[in-house]
């Protein structure tokens, strides 16, 4: 049925961070090698940069769903602001220890060199530009100390890009920097998802003239590629709810309607 | 559910804002082609340097130096003083500045240019009446022989080359100022001009004639006028002269000089032709 496949397609691009549905691109999966190579290594710290939508966050989310089998990874996908519950959350889901009252840096390295743990434990951070400088500097003392791992990840802008000099330039052994996807990447992200979802025939509806334009209007950005694809098929559902499909050639994506995704999505400004 | 009217309405304004640079660079290309092909072709090359030379055209200058006049021997039979007729030269410089591309139409004003150094009768309205009035009572006076009289006039008339000349430059910059000169190269024009040149050379009434009798078909009355005067001056047995003369006059309207002239002409020569013009000149066939 028609209408399932337009309807099972828009969900596919569906914005969510679920690391079953991250698409392995080769580029992706070099980085991706070389970040878990990194986390082998004894480094002090790593930091993963790029700009919103790059798939930052899947990435983190794809680490500790693999890493989280054969060591001990902790993934904070919002920050926690307050420098005692910082420690206090550390502290219980690191080393198990549940601590009532106020934590500070001094108490919490007096847990962390008391708990017995064989290997160290990795803290996966994201979002990490909106911890304050502050906190940052204890983070900084922490994976100092080689007692935990950090991974984290920042927005590319110059003012991150400052908090990074700041705090990480002489510290952090290992950066990894995501960038948005080409077209080519592009085409078998969205394939690829598709595909996952079991939408083949969609999946063929794309041509290269559309991932052009896709790519045209979202500059490969993975999160502005769920949204239009995701409008794109919601659009299709649409014209098919109210018989209007005719109107529209269903062996190739329509350009038009791509264009009139980008226009709901705020990608084009009409 | 989408909204679908309405995104179809925002992005058909989309499309036509998208096209709209398009629209003019193709607008801008096409122009430039234009512009470009019109530069290009000769055609167009033409015209606009034709129409860039009418601009030019108002600010020709025109030099004109006249030669030393020829002095006419008067014939013995008459008693005519030393007439020096200012003509223009045909080694007058003409300096035109154009381009070679404009239209040359035909046009009458050399001769005018002419007719003021040469004229000593009809070079000015005032000049004109006195010349009239003159020529009216010595014709009234004395027998065709006397008909000559104006050549006093023609002394009187000839004046030092260098007040002519200042006339000449004066004119000639007014006309600059007011009228675009244009070169005639019509045959006749040359054939009088040749036929002037040969003139002053010998002096040949005949030369004169045929000079008066070419103004008179082209139209230039006073100029036919004056050199049928001068032809009278050196031979007045020439029937044709008179003719002439007594039919510029009237083209003039100086009808009643005219018939004068003829009654006189025809008392002395009893010219059947001549008896002819007259009689058509009074019944006013001859106009």
């Amino acid at each position: 049925m028609e209408s399932s496949l337009y309807s099972s397609s828009k969900d596919a691009f569906l914005d969510i961070v679920d690391p079953d549905e991250y698409v392995q691109l080769d580029r992706v999966s070099t980085i991706y090698q070389a970040l878990k190579d990194s986390i082998n290594k004894p480094l002090k710290m790593i930091l993963l940069y790029g700009k919103p939508g790059t798939g930052k966050s899947m990435f983190l989310t794809k680490l500790h769903k693999d890493l989280s089998r054969s060591k001990i990874v902790r993934l904070y996908e919002t920050p926690i602001l307050d420098e005692s519950e910082f420690y206090k959350t550390l502290a219980q889901d690191i080393f198990s220890t549940k601590y009532n009252g106020e934590l500070n840096f001094t108490q919490f390295m007096k847990i962390v060199k008391t708990s017995p743990i064989d290997s160290i434990p990795i803290v996966l951070l994201d979002e990490a530009q909106l911890y304050s400088d502050i906190l940052m500097e204890k983070i900084r003392l922490l994976s100092d100390t080689r007692t935990i791992k950090f991974v984290i990840t920042l927005h590319k802008t110059e003012k991150e890009d400052l908090i990074a000099k700041e705090h990480f330039q002489t510290r952090i052994w290992e950066s990894i920097e995501l960038e948005n996807a080409s077209a080519t990447e592009l085409k078998i992200y969205i394939q690829k998802k598709l595909m996952k979802a079991n939408c083949f025939d969609s999946a063929s509806m794309f041509s290269g003239k559309n991932i052009n334009l896709i790519h045209k209007l979202t500059s490969g950005n993975y999160r502005d590629t769920n949204k239009l694809v995701y409008t794109l098929f919601d659009l299709y559902e649409t014209y098919e709810q109210n018989n209007r499909l005719a109107s529209l050639n269903t062996n190739h994506i329509s350009n038009k309607l791509v264009e009139m995704s980008a226009i709901h999505t705020g990608l084009i400004n009409a | 559910m989408l909204n679908t009217v309405n995104l179809e309405k925002r992005w058909f304004r989309y499309k036509v804002k998208s096209y709209i640079p398009h629209f003019i660079i193709a607008i801008s290309a096409i122009s430039i082609g234009a512009a470009t092909f019109i530069l290009l072709n000769p055609k167009y090359d033409n015209y606009d340097q034709t129409k860039f030379s009418e601009e030019k055209v108002t600010k020709q200058e025109v030099e004109i130096k006249s030669s030393p006049a020829p002095k006419i021997a008067p014939p013995a039979s008459v008693n005519a003083e030393i007439v020096i007729i200012k003509a223009l030269d045909e080694s007058a410089d003409i300096k035109i500045q154009s381009d070679e591309d404009i239209k040359l139409k035909p046009s009458l004003n050399f001769m005018q240019n002419m007719r003021i150094s040469s004229s000593p009768f009809y070079a000015g309205d005032m000049f004109q009446k006195e010349n009239a009035q003159r020529d009216d009572k010595k014709i009234n006076k004395k027998a065709p022989k006397k008909i000559l009289a104006p050549e006093a006039k023609i002394e009187e008339v000839v004046l030092n080359d260098k007040l002519i000349e200042n006339e000449i430059v004066e004119k000639s910059q007014k006309k600059e100022q007011i009228s675009v000169i244009t070169i005639d190269r019509r045959e006749t024009t040359d054939d009088i001009k040749n036929v002037i040149k040969r003139f002053k050379v010998n002096n040949n009434p005949a030369l004169s004639l045929f000079v008066a009798k070419k103004y008179y078909e082209l139209g230039d009355y006073a100029q036919a006028y004056n050199y049928a005067l001068i032809t009278n001056q050196i031979n007045r047995d020439i029937e044709a002269s008179w003719i002439i003369f007594t039919k510029s006059l009237v083209k003039l309207n100086k009808r009643d000089q005219a018939i004068q002239t003829l009654k006189d002409y025809i008392e002395s020569s009893s010219s059947n032709t001549a008896r002819i013009l007259l009689e058509e000149i009074q019944s006013g066939k001859f106009k």
